[in-house]
């Protein structure tokens, strides 16, 4: 009977403590949200503290996947391979193709970069399965017109996958890679490229922290270099950069402002993606590019400076322009769009934006 | 507003509970009524009046079936008008978007008019009272829905206590950890599978989406069901629990009593019963089958729905007629049997269409699908090892039994031990909020 009663009491005991423990935390972050005055706010408080706990326990029960990006061997952050949307991809094919038939004088390139995860296959978690791009990039190649010179990075890619051509925290392709892009390209549009100045190559930061880290939370501590391939002194033309929406013009492709602060690193690469970015060149002859495209042509785009008159470069994701005026405008020669895989099979603007203008 | 927000557990919560503790008595219920309309307010301010109206509605049409006692035919004639209006509103709002906690406060609104009609309940003549029980707060996102007749003595009394408040803070940090841990990671495992394309789907792995989703529902609803039902002891009223492990259960007919027990009871009460006639003996079977084609499209206004009511009204049924299930005495046969039966029901459930559905179920017997087990498959299987050992320690009784053993098993209770086991899993269950984002996963508009 006392024993009983004992038990009761301990029992009581224990459920009161824990009710002063309940009590105790909830008043903590109470008063944490009235001083931080984030009370209506749906997010509980803490998400930087936080993070790296979750994280840390995914990964202990095998989880090696967070928001789509997986975490692979060789300290490598791999964007999962996206599976397109086949009535969007055949709208934006079929755009494509209606654009490019409204300029027959005018040569077409399309280069459909692979993201790393196909590259650098063997180093997503074990087992871990993802789209085939190769196959999604063959099956788009036979559905653009022969209008349309497909240019094929893969193969160089994959020759050169033991050097850094992908950044380990970012979903984007490294200057190293976009210079064997480049190579590529030159070789398709036929550039002369004994033109080609000569480069100082250079980290213009040693602690690059990509847009995969933030999106996954996972290797929060990981540094890593960005290269920069600039001409040599007295090397290749004189250009101007122009920023029309904002008003503004540079002498520089590099904005070093985007180095420092909370920025992501990566939009050095011509102050990152801006809805039109005009590059006028001392070059002479009559070429004029326009270039189409997703943030994987920013570190490419200074390669190619030595061969046109002009660059035009447009982000459908944020212009709202007309394409056609470009065109006429600015007596376009040559279309180009560059294109990770990623962002092709996701991104609708494309349609959008070439559907605007004449064909309406 | 969800109780995993910030907002309801470090703004809103301590807010009610402090009004709540400091108004003397006569006006707890009336403070409690409050924090359940800023509660239902927060997030769908346009659907207040709606809710008001609909208790307002009760109110006048309880008194008046109490007025009309004597008078079977004018109850009669009431009840059938309580009837037709309330699935009126229900039908029309499930048709379109259905307001906020709607499909439990009508049930509850159901159980207390029916009790008054029938005469097993007095007409409730305090408003606030019959408002306090048809909008309360904890029960309003996803129930339990509790019988009328079971809390109307607590609503007139109930007794807070510290140690009562102690359970239910337990009770609640318990389903805090089921939803926001438990839940989500077998939703991630579920969404990996649906992701997928159908001819990427392995036999192998669309078990393993139908385990996970499984895990997924069960852990949603029954940490939703335990603190809704702590939060409740914090305010000093008891509620009878509403999962018991089911998916251990022997039976099918077992599975459905231990499945959030008191929407079967609601239906058992206020639908097969009242349908079936109360004199009859043995099983009414067309009654019974529309019962569970009801609590199929009390789940969700489509033709899987449907199917998956009638699908367990089935089982119910040919399970009465073989005299308890068809394992028999076989325990390990029949929660093999019943697992396999409620899987390929959740497959019913889970899919958008009924034809989707059937080509999930296709899918699960290598038809259609990538074979009976690929490489896919597999890296679920293993990179999830762990993760599915964990659920399903926490499914069964043992997990519990073992830590009430450690905490009340020696000579004295370990308190500290306790306190420090639920701080831990209140801790990890912020940390989960802070990062993650859990808005948006369970689909709890019924």
């Amino acid at each position: 009977m006392k024993e009983e009663k004992e038990d009761k009491r301990g029992q009581l005991h224990t459920r009161r403590a824990a009710a002063f423990l309940f009590l105790g935390v909830v008043a903590f972050f109470c008063i944490l949200n009235l001083a931080t005055k984030n009370y209506r706010s749906g997010t509980v408080p803490g998400k930087m503290v936080f993070t790296p706990v979750k994280t840390g326990i995914d990964i202990l029960l095998g989880q090696r996947k967070s928001d789509g990006i997986l975490l692979g061997d060789g300290d490598y952050l791999l964007e999962e391979i996206a599976a397109p949307d086949e009535k969007e991809l055949t709208e934006k094919l079929e755009a494509i193709e209606r654009f490019r038939k409204g300029y027959p004088t005018v040569n077409f390139y399309f280069m459909l970069v692979p993201n790393a995860a196909n590259v650098l296959e063997e180093m997503l978690p074990s087992g871990a399965v993802t789209e085939d791009q190769a196959e999604q990039f063959k099956k788009i190649q036979e559905r653009l017109s022969s209008g349309v010179t497909w240019i094929d990075v893969q193969a160089v890619l994959k020759k050169n996958k033991g050097e850094s051509i992908y950044y380990h925290t970012d979903s984007r392709w490294t200057t190293l890679g976009a210079y064997y892009g480049y190579q590529e390209l030159a070789a398709s549009m036929g550039l002369d490229t004994s033109l080609a100045p000569e480069f100082d190559v250079y980290p213009v930061t040693g602690n690059f922290r990509g847009d995969l880290v933030e999106r996954s939370g996972y290797r929060r501590s990981y540094g890593e270099p960005i290269y920069v391939y600039s001409m040599k002194e007295g090397e290749g033309p004189e250009f101007v950069v122009s920023y029309p929406e904002e008003e503004r013009r540079t002498g520089t492709l590099y904005d070093s402002s985007k180095l420092d602060g909370n920025n992501n690193m990566y939009n050095v690469f011509l102050g990152g993606d801006s809805p039109v970015i005009e590059i006028q060149t001392t070059v002479e002859n009559t070429d004029r590019l326009l270039v189409i495209k997703d943030s994987y042509a920013n570190c490419l785009i200074p390669f190619l400076l030595p061969y046109y008159r002009e660059i035009v470069v447009i982000d459908p994701a944020l212009y709202t322009g007309d394409i056609y005026q470009v065109m006429e405008e600015k007596k376009i020669t040559r279309v180009l769009f560059l294109y990770s895989g990623n962002t092709f099979m996701k991104d609708g603007h494309i349609s959008g934006v070439l559907a605007d203008g004449k064909t309406e | 507003m969800l109780f995993t927000s910030n907002a309801f557990l470090f703004t809103f919560l301590p807010a009610v509970l402090i009004v709540y503790y400091i108004v003397p008595r006569p006006f707890k219920n009336l403070a409690l009524l409050c924090g359940s309309l800023v509660f239902y307010g927060w997030g769908e301010p346009e659907h207040i009046l709606l809710l008001l109206f609909f208790i307002g509605f009760y109110y006048c049409l309880g008194l008046l079936a109490e007025g009309s006692r004597r008078n079977k035919r004018a109850t009669e004639r009431i009840m059938a008008f309580a009837a037709v209006l309330s699935l009126g509103v229900f039908v029309f709002f499930k048709w379109k978007t259905l307001p906020f906690g709607m499909s439990f406060y009508v049930l509850r609104a159901w159980s207390y008019m029916a009790d008054v009609c029938r005469g097993k309940a007095k007409a409730q003549k305090n408003p606030v009272d019959l408002a306090l029980y048809i909008a309360m707060f904890p029960q309003m996102a996803a129930g339990p829905i509790v019988l009328y007749g079971d809390v109307q003595g607590q609503i007139a009394e109930r007794k807070e206590s510290w140690g009562r408040f102690g359970e239910g803070a337990m009770l609640f940090l318990k389903g805090l950890a089921e939803y926001v841990l438990l839940s989500a990671a077998a939703s991630y495992t579920f969404e990996a599978v649906t992701a997928l394309k159908p001819s990427q789907v392995s036999a192998l792995s669309a078990w393993i989406g139908c385990f996970a989703y499984a895990f997924y529902i069960y852990f949603a609803f029954s940490g939703y069901s335990d603190m809704s039902i702590g939060i409740g002891k914090m305010f000093g009223f008891e509620t009878r629990k509403n999962f018991a492990y089911p998916y251990g259960a022997r039976s099918v007919t077992d599975f459905w009593n231990r499945w959030y027990i008191s929407l079967r009871r609601w239906f058992q009460e206020y639908v097969y019963l009242p349908a079936a006639g109360r004199t009859a003996r043995g099983m009414n079977v067309p009654a019974m089958l529309f019962t569970w084609l009801l609590i199929g499209l009390w789940h969700g206004a489509s033709w899987n729905m449907a199917v998956w009511g009638v699908y367990f009204g089935l089982l119910l049924v040919i399970e009465r007629a073989l005299s308890g299930n068809p394992a028999g005495e076989l325990r390990l046969l029949g929660r093999i049997y019943t697992l396999a039966m409620v899987i390929i029901g959740w497959a019913l459930f889970f899919s958008p269409s009924l034809s989707a559905a059937f080509k999930y179920v296709g899918l699960m017997f290598g038809v259609g699908g990538h074979g009976f087990v690929d490489q896919q498959g597999l890296y679920l299987l293993r990179t999830g090892a762990l993760m599915w050992a964990i659920l399903i320690f926490c499914a069964t009784p043992l997990l519990h039994g073992l830590y009430e053993r450690i905490i009340y098993g020696g000579k004295r209770a370990r308190a500290g031990l306790n306190c420090a086991v639920y701080g831990v899993i209140f801790l990890l269950c912020i940390a989960y909020l802070a990062a993650g984002d859990y808005q948006s996963f369970p689909h709890f508009r019924f």
